[in-house]
């Protein structure tokens, strides 16, 4: 009964994916094992970034919050002798209260603004990051101490995988309590038109910003996690590059796909780029064609492509209708801009 | 401090915020017009500097050669992105055209890593000597830059009074009305990624004798041009040429003095007219999607 | 007939804005289309102008085809617009909106013979070329909306709503600019809600209903219609 509804509903497909991510460590050495666990670093990143897209609001200081939680974590460890667990809800709240600072100025000005002044955020961040001798340095922090559990020194890449598991299935826990709740509704409503939204009383600059925190949240905990397998902290791991790999993320895995888009988005760039290890310098290079090829040619990412392709005979296997999701219309068409006419001539 | 040495970091920050007002000017205008975010805006202007070397360097021609050669060359490149890429997203609306210019930003950086490499590029600077005025000693290399620019400013100013400059004006504020004129969007759009890019060109062209030309400048002058436009008000062109002095000025002064806490000074500033002003320094930005 | 529209059909996303909307212009005539607030008739001059695509139906001008041509296309024809709340560009000069409105013109000449036109015709523009769009009343943005549509030398010129927000003297006034347009041999559809003058001015009239054709008639013998009186002469000046 119970599996009958599963298959019927389009999420049937997250038991193999399930299953297989368990069983993961059992197929790959410790190398590739670093590769996934990188992996779910970037989709806990793009599941951020992804959040605040849904409010109509492109972030480009998604690295800069991880930075947060990291060097928050790190100094602490390091300066204070602190234990790795006690860090995680400190890192949360610093980079909540940061945020709070920053964007209850940039929020309120619209998305344009929010965006710039985000990337200018990161670049004096990091700057801070670089060049405070407190913090270590261009050349990054000492040596960090291990991660325990206990008397268990956390270093086998199984463990710090699950870990990394757990925190990704975290993530989307909350992610969904939070897109199925009243919030998230607002959310929505507020990603599909800002006039609609707010002639429907729905306080844009509140829901905003409280989505941007909670993205906050995530990243910071992403970042502490970070601090788990790096030996030390590099303040140009948390650069503005890395924030623009996550938009690719992004839009590759399919932009309107709030959970599985960003996972598959990361999933895919990075093995592609760890498969062209033998000729790093093409790497950013294929990667930024792969993401103009799919912009033009499949807009909704690869997940819109295999669902619009795949799916739809499954789905009509097992009869049940699955329509394509819809960009959020305030960042599909400009608001002062009609619709498709003028430009398309010429 | 002396008056010689504010003399000096005055005209370094006019040098700098002449630059970012040509890049800041272009981005802004391909941003009200066609309404795209122009992330390879910065890949211009370090093309632009690396076409000079070229000429200059390389060919041997004449410097001013250079820069009509890297002014042409941008322009060229720019109305190519518009209709091999720009064109084909602009359809899926604002997220999409932004990225597809990150993307490309990414191709064109990485290619000039491996064109270039790490190392600098220097064209041989076209006046070395310093200019004595009253017991003051400046750069006159820095001056030229600076004289350079205005003429662009200057020209740029001539050129949004034509017709299709006019036209260009009009699109930015209302594109269906503009098209209801007789207006033909696509050739507005292709002319203004033109005008845009070139700008980008010329400034890279003018900047290279004094600063050299790397491979990682764009992405720098992007930044810096992004914090101009929002000192200077989305969408506002006389609102970033005025910026632009603002922060190349602050930005020189501060690094005087900080030094590498420059970046927050100016994150500092950025806040407080974001805080206190929010349309920017002139205060009357062009509508812009996604408010 | 000039300008002909044949069973219309208009969608903005999944609405229906037109449903099968058919009218004739006849060469030289004044047409009117009245109607209630989304009848539909910004969205039957949008589409006319090329700047909203139909979903299905013809529209015909001179002979032919027009309704797959870019705006600019069919400005080039002979179709110019002066669109809902005259819309001119603020930012700039009176003088370079009429330079927009005058952009399929080639040459410099041409334009300042046009310019000259405007201001024989609408002789309170003269000292105001120079001075933002932006600074002008109501009043003088209509009539500058007017003579950038004129400035293209067009054969039809699409109006909507070109009383709207003005003062009853000045709503006279915009009627006589619509007449002696007409009398210049251009022929006009005009969009109206106050449907007495637009009665009074038209030759034939449209009546929509929620993106409907469903009443069309000679214009004298509508305004005498008791269905058109009731819902569209009652009450208003
Ligand atoms: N840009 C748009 N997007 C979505 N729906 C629209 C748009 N423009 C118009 N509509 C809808 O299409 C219908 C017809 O609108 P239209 O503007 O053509 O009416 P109208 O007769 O001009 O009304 P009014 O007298 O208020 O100007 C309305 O239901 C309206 O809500
Ligand atoms: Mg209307």
């Amino acid at each position: 009964m119970r599996r009958a509804m599963l298959f019927k509903s389009n999420k049937w497909w997250l038991i193999p994916a399930f299953l297989l991510a368990v069983a993961l460590p059992f197929f790959v050495g410790a190398y590739r094992l670093q590769i996934f666990i990188f992996v779910i670093t970037y989709s806990l990143l793009a599941l951020a970034f992804q959040l605040t897209m849904r409010v109509g609001l492109p972030r480009f200081d998604v690295a800069a919050w991880w930075g947060v939680g990291a060097y928050t974590s790190g100094m602490l460890m390091l300066k204070a002798n602190m234990s790795f667990w006690l860090t995680l809800p400190i890192s949360v709240l610093v980079s909540v209260v940061l945020g709070f600072a920053v964007f209850s100025v940039s929020v309120r000005r619209g998305m344009m603004v929010f965006m710039m002044f985000g990337m200018v955020f990161a670049l004096a961040l990091q700057q801070v990051f670089g060049s405070v001798k407190f913090f270590g340095g261009w050349g990054g922090t000492p040596q960090l101490p291990p991660v325990t559990i206990g008397s268990y020194v956390l270093n086998d890449k199984m463990w710090i995988y699950y870990l990394g598991m757990a925190l990704l299935i975290f993530n989307l826990g909350v992610y969904q309590l939070l897109y199925k709740s009243r919030i998230g509704r607002a959310w929505s409503a507020i990603g599909s038109g800002l006039r609609l939204a707010s002639s429907l009383g729905v306080n844009v600059v509140g829901y905003r910003l409280a989505n941007v925190l909670v993205g906050n949240a995530f990243l910071a905990l992403a970042g502490s996690f970070s601090v788990v397998y790096q030996a030390m902290i590099i303040p140009t791991t948390y650069g503005f590059q890395q924030s623009i790999y996550v938009m690719m993320y992004v839009v590759i895995g399919g932009l309107g796909f709030a959970m599985a888009g960003p996972i598959v988005g990361a999933l895919v760039l990075t093995l592609i780029s760890e498969s062209m290890r033998a000729a790093q310098q093409y790497q950013p290079i294929v990667t930024g064609v792969i993401t103009v090829l799919i912009i033009m040619f499949a807009p909704w990412g690869l997940l819109g492509v295999l669902r619009s392709r795949v799916v739809s005979v499954l789905q009509r296997l097992l009869s049940s209708r699955a329509a394509l999701p819809d960009i959020p219309s305030s960042l599909g068409s400009p608001a002062s801009v009609t619709a498709e006419e003028p430009g398309k001539d010429a | 401090m002396t008056l010689q040495l504010f003399l000096q970091i005055l005209v370094n920050g006019l040098m700098i915020g002449a630059i970012y007002a040509l890049v800041a000017s272009g981005f802004t205008l391909i941003l009200g017009v066609l309404q795209v975010f122009n992330f390879a805006q910065g890949q211009f202007y370090m093309l632009g500097a690396f076409a000079t070397y070229a000429v200059a360097s390389v060919l041997g021609a004449p410097y001013v050669v250079a820069i009509l050669a890297a002014l042409a060359a941008m322009a060229l490149l720019g109305i190519l992105v518009y209709f091999s890429i720009i064109k084909w997203t602009l359809r899926y609306g604002f997220f999409h055209t932004m990225l597809a210019t990150v993307a490309f930003g990414t191709i064109v950086g990485q290619a000039a890593v491996l064109k270039f490499g790490y190392s600098t590029a220097v064209v041989a600077a076209v006046v070395d000597k310093t200019l004595a005025l009253g017991g003051v000693s400046l750069n006159s290399g820095k001056l030229l830059v600076l004289a350079g620019a205005l003429v662009v400013m200057g020209l740029l100013y001539w050129f949004m009074r034509t017709k299709i400059g006019v036209a260009m004006q009009a699109c930015a504020e209302n594109r269906e009305v503009a098209c209801l004129q007789g207006i033909n969007a696509g050739k507005v759009f292709w002319v203004t990624m033109a005008v845009g890019c070139a700008l980008c060109g010329v400034a890279g062209a003018l900047v290279v004798p004094v600063l050299s030309a790397s491979t990682n400048m764009g992405q720098l002058i992007f930044l810096k041009a992004i914090i101009v436009v929002l000192v200077g008000g989305t969408g506002s062109m006389a609102g970033a040429l005025l910026a632009a002095f603002l922060v190349g000025i602050v930005e020189s002064f501060a690094f005087q003095y900080v030094e590498s806490f420059a970046p927050l000074v100016i994150f500092a500033l950025v806040a407080i007219l974001i805080y206190f002003r929010p349309g920017g320094l002139l205060g009357k930005p062009l509508p812009i999607p996604g408010q | 007939m000039l300008l002909q529209v044949k069973d219309l059909w208009v969608h903005y996303g999944r609405a229906e804005a037109l449903k099968g909307v058919s009218i004739d212009v006849p060469e030289g005539s004044i047409v009117t289309l009245l109607g209630a607030n989304g009848a539909g008739k910004t969205t039957t001059l949008r589409t006319i102008s090329g700047v909203k695509r139909a979903t299905s139906g013809e529209i015909w001008f001179e002979g032919s085809r027009i309704d797959s041509l870019p705006p600019h296309e069919i400005v080039r024809r002979g179709i110019a617009q002066v669109p809902e709340g005259r819309q001119l560009f603020l930012s700039l000069t009176v003088k370079q909106n009429l330079l927009m409105g005058a952009f399929l013109l080639k040459k410099k000449s041409e334009f300042m013979h046009k310019v000259e036109e405007m201001t024989e015709h609408f002789p309170n523009l003269k000292e105001r070329l120079g001075n933002r769009a932006s600074d002008l009343s109501g009043g003088e943005q209509q009539m500058v909306a007017v003579a950038r549509a004129l400035m293209s030398n067009p054969r039809v010129l699409l109006m909507d709503e070109p009383s709207l927000g003005l003062s009853p003297i000045m709503v006279k006034e915009v009627a006589e600019i619509i007449k002696s347009v007409n009398s210049m041999g251009v022929t006009v559809v005009l969009v109206e809600q106050n449907a007495r003058m637009a009665l009074r001015l038209a030759d034939t009239a449209y009546v929509l209903e929620v993106g409907r054709v469903v009443l069309s008639d000679r214009a004298g013998a509508l305004a005498q219609d008791e269905r058109v009186k009731a819902a569209y002469l009652g009450g208003r000046c």
